[in-house]
């Protein structure tokens, strides 16, 4: 009962942050103007337009709504990942960079853009560099021993390990000039490329993902009494692994690609989910959603209002994560058993 | 009482751990409404055994049957349904409460359900009141004491609906009024008509409560038939007896 209710008031808090997120920016709007090109563009007509009806239209529809989205999908895509890793390898301390993805997307970013591809060349390299990086180290941690968590976590330590120093690779032959500071700005991650046609790829995998990943959750409470104890409940332990890891390397690549690279929401939002909600991952898993939306769009927010200049999401939204983590830290006691 | 058909049966099963040879050619069976008992020394093959029948591992040679087929060929989710494992209590890392990991039980029947069905729920509710720790149902698994957590293993046993029970020393960690009210539930499950398979370190108690023990040495069957018979102390002092110079 507590937990729908908390549940619920996620969902609410969400809505009202996307809208205050309309709100605020370089160009400042208030709440009644947002809500007359809305209703306007719904095809309501609620009065005569105001004189600057067409810039406001440009910037929800041409910038702030697409960002918006975006904040909410890569927020609820690498939430929604960290805390399905967590229950995998049964550690609160995982994070979706775990086995690679992070390293494996940013290596190919780095690589699209050495190479000169177009954004959407980027974003798709970027896309299945994540996933390259997943599949070396699953497939180092099957050459020894497929069945042990242990090896999983080595092979995602080589496999960072050998993308990180591809990247170190790329941006070393990158042209200092104009490549190198592509690069480096596009690891800060940002929300700035989130483009209508980005978020429109972004929303739909976002969604399933988490809702699969969702249904899974009763599951993944079985996993955390142990592999064997788990097969001895009915639960398919190596397919329900592979197979949540799959879709969780899927959503964490699928962030890195439209945004760069924004670490550890993946890690700290699951903390409070579970803080909020218990460790039961059917509730888990979308509230988590909830919490990285509503996070990443806070964070999203102050990197376009508090200075001239717009401040790379990621970096804001680490430094944001640090005083999260740090203030829950003494509640999350209750939370885990180490 | 004993019914015809045997629920689980091991033919001739040999299993190896690397080179060493871990059982030999073992064969016995479990009926539905026996209460049995598995006594050895430490590192005799109990647990493998445990684990063979539990069909987390394939004999090298030789064959499980489960219900008449084998176990290979059983989903793990219908395994689950015919047989329920209470393992020795252990602390998860996360704080469920006593209601969610006795919920687990029905995990075979609805593995993908947001929640439980009613008639999961009162599956639940029923192994709870069996084991009399309804008054725990909200308190988190973490913080209970190890015969509490015993209880709750078993009640996702009992939740889980399967007629064979395989528990691991259950009586670990148990005070004597524990282990009686155990022991109890144990002949109240077979008379219902459940084969229950228990391993245990107490001979004496289990020649006094099992219907049948089975005496493992070394992977291999040395002993087995009505507990009382089968656990006289010469028996037991054989089959604890050291192996050449072993200290203890």
């Amino acid at each position: 009962m507590r937990a729908s209710v908390v549940g619920c008031l996620c969902f609410a808090g969400l809505i009202v942050v996307a809208m205050v997120s309309a709100c605020v920016g370089r160009f400042p709007l208030h709440a009644g103007q947002v809500l007359h090109a809305m209703l306007a563009a719904a095809g309501v007509e609620p009065g005569p337009p105001p004189p600057d009806a067409d810039m406001v239209h440009t910037i929800l529809f041409g910038a702030r709504l697409p960002r918006i989205g975006g904040a909410i999908c890569v927020g609820a895509a690498l939430s929604v990942a960290g805390a399905a890793y967590q229950a995998v390898f049964r550690n609160p301390l995982v994070s979706p960079g775990l086995l690679g993805v992070l390293a494996g997307a940013g290596t190919g970013a780095a690589l699209g853009i050495v190479w000169g591809a177009g954004p959407a060349g980027v974003a798709g390299l970027s896309f299945v560099g994540g996933l390259a990086a997943v599949a070396f180290g699953v497939g180092v941690a099957h050459m020894f021993d497929a069945a042990s968590m242990l090896m999983l976590v080595f092979g995602g330590l080589i496999s960072s390990a050998l993308f990180t120093a591809l990247l170190s690779l790329l941006k070393y032959v990158a042209d200092p000039q104009n490549q190198l500071p592509d690069i480096v700005f596009w690891l800060l991650g940002s929300l700035t490329q989130v483009t209508p046609r980005a978020l429109s790829v972004l929303v739909l995998p976002v969604l399933v993902g988490t809702m699969l990943l969702s249904a899974c959750g009763r599951m993944l409470d079985g996993l955390a009494m142990g592999d064997e104890e788990a097969r001895t409940l009915g639960i398919p332990v190596m397919a329900l692994r592979y197979g949540v890891i799959g879709g969780a390397t899927v959503l964490a690549a699928l962030t890195v690609s439209v945004a760069g690279m924004i670490g550890w929401v993946g890690l700290v939002v699951p903390h409070v989910a579970r803080l909020l909600v218990g460790p039961c991952n059917m509730r888990v898993l979308p509230v988590s959603a909830c919490i990285g939306a509503i996070f990443l769009l806070v964070c999203d927010d102050l990197a376009r209002s508090l200075s001239a200049e717009e401040i790379p999401v990621g970096l804001i939204a680490d430094l944001l994560g640090v005083v999260v983590f740090v203030s829950v830290l003494p509640l999350l006691r209750r939370g885990w058993r180490a | 009482m004993k019914a015809d058909t045997p629920v689980l049966c091991l033919d001739h099963v040999r299993f190896r751990h690397g080179r060493r040879t871990v059982l030999h050619d073992l064969s016995f069976a479990i009926h539905a409404g026996e209460l049995t008992a598995l006594l050895g020394p430490n590192g005799a093959g109990k647990t493998t055994l445990l684990r063979l029948m539990l069909g987390l591992v394939q004999p090298d040679t030789g064959q499980v049957w489960l219900d008449g087929r084998p176990m290979a060929d059983w989903s793990r989710r219908e395994v689950a349904r015919r047989i329920a494992y209470v393992p020795q209590g252990h602390v998860p890392l996360f704080p469920y409460t006593v209601r969610d990991i006795v919920g687990m039980g029905r995990l075979a029947e609805t593995p993908f359900a947001p929640s439980l069905r009613a008639t999961d729920c009162s599956a639940v509710e029923h192994a709870m009141a069996e084991l009399a720790i309804t008054r725990l149902a909200g308190r988190p698994y973490t913080d209970l004491s190890g015969g509490e957590r015993q209880a709750v293993l078993l009640a996702r046993a009992l939740a889980q609906g399967a007629r064979t029970l395989i528990l691991d020393e259950p009586e670990t960690g148990l005070d004597h009024g524990q282990k009686q009210r155990l022991y109890a539930l144990l002949r109240r499950l077979a008379e219902q008509g459940h084969a229950v398979v228990a391993t245990t370190h107490d001979p004496f108690q289990a020649a006094r409560v099992f219907d049948r023990a089975v005496l493992l040495r070394d992977g291999r069957i040395v002993g087995d038939g009505p507990a009382e018979t089968v656990l006289c102390a010469d028996m037991v002092d054989r089959l604890y007896a050291p192996h050449g110079q072993t200290a203890i």
